[in-house]
């Protein structure tokens, strides 16, 4: 990146700093000076210009502590950019693209690319038509993800939300994928969780980490989710589809808050600034299924974060990014207190575009696997009277507990798609009726314990490909019969 | 015949005109305004006192601060308050170059480069004079935002690096 002395000569501008605190700089000076432009320090410090007053620009410091009244900056003439390239896969990074995972600087080409960009306009856009499969059961058949798809993972703290994540990333790293996972604000030994499981389970060669910690300073907070909506674009500018999941956007929206509380800017309700909806639509938009210039398919998928508290859905922040996602999965902590992992609820989660991008089969399924849910859930309340119950409830109970049990799955299973298709047509069409819960659990262990081993392979060829409930029950039968 | 106003305070305005000839005359450098304001201070506090000798008037200001003062106490105290308060006002709002040059510029050249802002610009500017020996010669003017580097330590780079 160029320096100091080359953009005064350039510009032939200069600005002096008036005052300093908590990382924002007041400057005079710098007459042609944009919003969004990118400055620099004598020691070659990046700031950000957020803001214009009368005689005056309010300037975000990334990284300059140091700054006293009086010192120089000079503006850049370029939006504020970031390095992006293959180089950043595999790596963990900061939100300028600055490796922090202690394997040396990034070797490669790159190109340096605005973190303001607009969103892809409408003649752009296609609808979303391809599944995203996720490896966990419960969300790929009752909250189904298309690629280019934006859905919220909303729950309290501690409910497993970045686990889910972990697995997505995973099951789709494997496929080849790109995925971004951007740390907004995050605690230092979750983080190297995150990385350590990553590393563990998932094709870290399709995976960059963009990490800020709770430590670092309010400007790189800031600009996390910028830059990993900006990498995100540069990979899918590749013809690849992202995935790309911001965690989390609630921490975002604070430290926002208090970036225009520090500028004096007017708060609005909870003391959120007026364009608080804005900031995050604007990054959301950024995403979604495009068709490229060559006329290839390319998405953003855009798993952001919101945290809530006491289980309220109904928060501010919330609320926004319900509004400008197409759907979201509510992580219960209720649900995760009755022993349940993942923890969804899965009628209080929607996805507004996902069922598009199922066959009929599928479908029919989901529909199957609604309606026990819904049925098991009455037939409990019923059955906490302790009265006797007649056949079909129990029938119901029965069949309720063994769908329960087979939609819990631990971090370290994925399910691919099609064996997801047989596991729950062996449940429809009543392969497992006269098994008890124990023995069943059983089962699902062995058979799941080949996942790992990677013997998948034959089951999906049988079962992905198949549209009817028809063709699933000779197959499963044939399946059975071997 | 239309009615006309009469012009308020047109005879104040003219001497107004008058100080501040003088002032832009004599003032060329940050440092020379920054003694002009403390002196506007200590005459608005002589507008109020009663009796205050030449001597000590010579003793406390310099001669232009004299020179002012000695209009300034002749007048009623309101007005010569309200000239004071104008002065500085007028004073505060102008701007400042920052030039820097090889060496301490004498008054001469400190003139040469007001009556060249004064020509270029059209209003008066009041030069922040700063010394880098490493410039080697010429100087750099930073004004309003903008930066012109014509010092001779630039040309040498641009043939050598």
């Amino acid at each position: 990146m160029k320096n100091f002395e080359f953009f005064l000569q350039q510009t032939k501008e200069i600005g002096r700093v008036v005052a300093f605190h908590h990382f924002i700089a007041f400057v005079e000076g710098l007459p042609s000076l944009k919003l969004g432009e990118m400055v620099v320090t004598k020691d070659n410090q990046y700031g950000l210009t957020i803001g214009m007053e009368n005689d005056r620009a309010e300037i975000l410091m990334i990284n300059a502590p140091n700054l006293k009244g009086g010192d120089e900056i000079v503006r850049s003439g370029i939006p504020f950019s970031i390095p992006v390239g293959e180089a950043l896969l595999g790596r963990v990074i900061n939100p300028l693209s600055q490796p922090i995972d202690g394997l040396g600087p990034l070797a490669g080409d790159k190109e340096y690319r605005s973190i303001w960009k607009e969103a892809p306009n409408i003649t752009k856009r296609i609808k979303v038509r391809r599944f995203m499969e996720t490896g966990v059961l419960v969300v790929d058949t009752l909250i189904p993800i298309g690629y280019g798809q934006r859905e919220l993972v909303i729950g309290d703290r501690k409910t497993g939300k970045t686990q889910f994540l972990r697995q997505v990333i995973t099951n789709q790293s494997r496929k080849g994928k790109i995925c971004v996972y951007t740390a907004i604000g995050k605690n230092r030994a979750d983080l190297k969780t995150t990385e350590k499981y990553l590393k563990s389970w998932a094709s870290m060669e399709n995976v960059i980490i963009i990490a800020t910690f709770a430590d670092d300073p309010s400007p790189l907070i800031y600009l996390a989710p910028y830059a990993g909506v900006t990498i995100a674009e540069f990979f899918r500018d590749l013809s690849n589809d992202v995935i790309l999941v911001l965690d989390d956007m609630t921490t975002h929206a604070k430290i926002y808050r208090e970036i225009s509380l520090l500028l004096g800017r007017l708060p609005g309700r909870n003391a959120y600034p007026g364009d608080i909806f804005h900031i995050h639509a604007e990054i959301m938009e950024r995403t979604g299924n495009i068709r490229l210039i060559n006329g290839e398919e390319a998405s953003i998928t855009a798993l952001p974060v919101a945290q809530t508290l006491e289980n309220d859905l109904s928060g501010y922040i919330q609320t926004n990014l319900m509004a400008m996602t197409d759907g979201h999965i509510f992580f219960d902590s209720r649900e995760l207190q009755k022993g349940k992992f993942p923890p969804i609820n899965t009628f209080l989660s929607v996805s507004r575009v996902g069922n598009q991008t199922k066959n009929q089969l599928e479908r029919e399924l989901a529909d199957f696997v609604r309606k026990q849910l819904i049925e098991y859930q009455q037939a409990q309340k019923v059955a906490t009277f302790g009265a006797e119950l007649p056949q079909k409830t129990q029938e119901i109970i029965q069949l309720g507990e063994k769908l329960e049990l087979l939609l819990n799955q631990t971090p370290e299973i994925f399910i691919p798609r099609g064996a997801q298709i047989y596991l729950l047509g062996k449940l429809l069409f009543g392969n497992w009726r006269f098994i008890t819960l124990l023995e069943l659990e059983k089962e699902l262990k062995d058979f799941f314990e080949k996942s790992q081993e990677n013997e998948f392979q034959d089951i999906e060829e049988k079962f992905t490909n198949l549209s009817s409930l028809e063709e699933l029950k000779s197959t499963i039968i044939k399946e059975e019969s071997i | 015949m239309p009615f006309k106003k009469p012009k308020k305070n047109s005879l104040e305005n003219e001497e107004k005109k008058e100080i501040i000839k003088v002032i832009e005359s004599e003032i060329f450098t940050k440092e020379d305004l920054i003694v002009f304001l403390e002196e506007l201070s200590l005459i608005q506090n002589f507008i109020f006192q009663q009796n205050i000798s030449d001597r000590i008037l010579r003793e406390k200001l310099t001669p232009l601060g004299f020179w002012l003062a000695q209009k300034l106490l002749s007048y009623p105290s309101e007005k010569g308050n309200n000239i004071i308060n104008f002065l500085k006002e007028y004073c505060s709002k102008r701007p400042i170059a920052i030039i820097t040059l090889a060496f301490s510029p004498t008054s001469d050249i400190l003139k040469k480069i007001s009556d060249w802002f004064l020509c270029h610009t059209k209003e008066k500017v009041i030069l922040d004079i700063k010394v880098a020996p490493e410039i080697l010669g010429g100087l750099i003017i930073e004004f309003k935002g903008k930066y012109l580097d014509l010092s001779l330590q630039k040309q040498i780079d641009k043939i050598f690096l």
